[in-house]
């Protein structure tokens, strides 16, 4: 009954242990809410957060040629582009973390940080 | 009985922080979006030193783009070349020798020797045409026949080089290096839609759906480490009154867009300019004449035919699988 440590104190380092690490896993894992993150000309021009985000509204960007946004609760989309080839609108909405959008000839490129993961890791195209 | 609490509290204390120490260092996550070689280039690179290998891919791609493989940058090697400059660095050497191997391997399916076509067509930009068939035969004359000798290239007269076909697989190339380099422990690389896996973790990698919007998948391909590319006929095309499609993706052997029943190939390989190029080539060759150039590059393929089925070269035994996400695509078998 002399040992240095008893069962009761492994049991209790076990429990400070688990409720440590659930404390660091809940910190780690534990997701923001989705941000949608507009870069012009590799410059960050605003950082949206989709979830507080009530009515649908636009936003024109000032780039050349003339671009706008739809920002939308939990979405954002191009919405128009004075582009050509107008890459941009059919991109469609994004959504999950990870989804991009850009307007190669206005130098935008919007990115959705944190929020829930897309399904997939990369898109090839 | 105070002592052994504080002596059981530092016990854990110590552990958990000796895992968490380890987790900030080695999970360390670090992403960037930017534009670069006319695409978006996304980089998401976990590891130690993951920092600094994103800043360093970033600046890689950007000198990749400007000073070796741009036809239209003044200050690349490429442009040079097409300008009449016949000297080229050992980097670009490299790079023409292995494309110049692929071109061969593919029986023309991909070339570079086509920016004449390329320009003649003008698809995705404004100056969009459907050529006479004269001034397509005169574009595609002697395309193949450019030749490097030492650190000289040779064009035959009237030929030009377009690297717009493999820039990005390239770039995946360089990446990995840099990677493998600052000893990352895993990282997704999307220059445009060639895709860079590196690491252990098995990836979920999802196929656009060439009838879809381009942020739209139709099916989800399973990999590990290896790059992936896909050529399609939907990124860029013109339709003339008729409605007829003309895109982008040339058979060099007519200059005409290549029509063998495709809507994309999606490429897997070892190797970013090989996925790039063998995409290409293959999305000219069709199916059953693809076949041969996979075993020789110990590559794998996913076929989206205009039936709108999915066939793929996965083995039984491959790591690779295939989940078809969209109704209006089925799973074809490629022995049929």
């Amino acid at each position: 009954m002399n040992k240095l440590i008893k069962p009761i104190d492994l049991i209790l380092i076990a429990v400070l242990l688990l409720g440590g690490a659930g404390f660091w896993a809940y910190t780690k894992y534990s997701t923001e809410s989705a941000t949608a993150v507009i870069y012009i000309d590799g410059e960050v021009y605003e950082k949206i957060e989709l979830e507080n985000v009530n009515e649908p509204y636009e936003i024109e960007l000032p780039c050349e040629p003339k671009a706008s946004l739809l920002i939308e609760n939990g979405s954002v989309c191009f919405h128009k582009a004075e582009c050509s080839d107008k890459v941009c609108i059919n991109t469609g909405r994004l959504t999950k973390r990870g989804d991009t959008a850009a307007c190669l000839p206005a130098g935008v490129v919007v990115t959705i940080e944190n929020g829930a993961k897309s399904q997939v890791d990369a898109i090839v195209y | 009985m105070k002592k052994k609490g504080i002596f059981i509290a530092a016990v854990a204390f110590f552990v958990l922080a000796a895992v968490v120490i380890s987790d900030f260092f080695y999970s360390h996550n670090t992403s960037a979006d930017f534009l670069a070689m006319n695409t978006t280039v996304s980089l998401d690179v976990t590891g130690f030193h993951s920092k600094e290998a994103v800043e360093r891919i970033k600046s890689e791609i950007i000198r990749l783009d400007e000073k070796l493989l741009s036809r239209t940058k003044h200050t690349a090697e490429i442009y040079s070349v097409n300008n009449g400059k016949t000297e080229i660095s050992d980097e670009l050497k490299g790079i023409l020798e292995y494309l110049k191997q692929l071109e061969k391997d593919s029986g023309g399916a991909f070339c570079t020797g086509i920016a004449q076509l390329t320009d003649l067509w003008g698809i995705g930009t404004e100056n969009k045409q459907l050529p006479d068939k004269e001034e397509i035969s005169a574009a595609i004359k002697n395309h193949e026949k450019w030749q490097i000798n030492d650190n000289n290239v040779i064009l035959p007269e009237n030929v030009k080089l377009d690297l717009g076909a493999v820039g990005k697989g390239t770039a995946c190339d360089y990446a990995k290096d840099i990677l493998s380099a600052h000893k990352c422990k895993e990282a997704v690389v999307a220059v445009g839609g060639s895709v860079l896996l590196y690491g252990s973790e098995k990836y979920q990698v999802g196929i656009r759906n060439p009838l879809g919007e381009v942020n739209e998948y139709c099916a989800i391909i399973e990999a590990a480490q290896g790059c992936i590319s896909t050529s399609g006929n939907y990124e860029r095309y013109f339709e003339d009154e008729n409605g007829n499609r003309y895109h982008h993706i040339f058979d060099p052997s007519t200059g005409y867009p290549a029509d063998s029943g495709l809507l994309s190939v999606t490429v897997i390989a070892e190797s970013g300019t090989a996925s790039d190029a063998l995409s290409t080539a293959c999305f000219v060759l069709g199916i059953e004449k693809s076949l041969a150039l996979f075993e020789k590059y110990n590559a794998d393929a996913v076929f989206i035919t205009t039936d709108k089925e999915i066939i793929t070269t996965f083995g039984e035994f491959e790591s690779e699988t295939i989940t078809v996400t969209n109704n209006n695509y089925s799973l074809g078998d490629i022995n049929e």
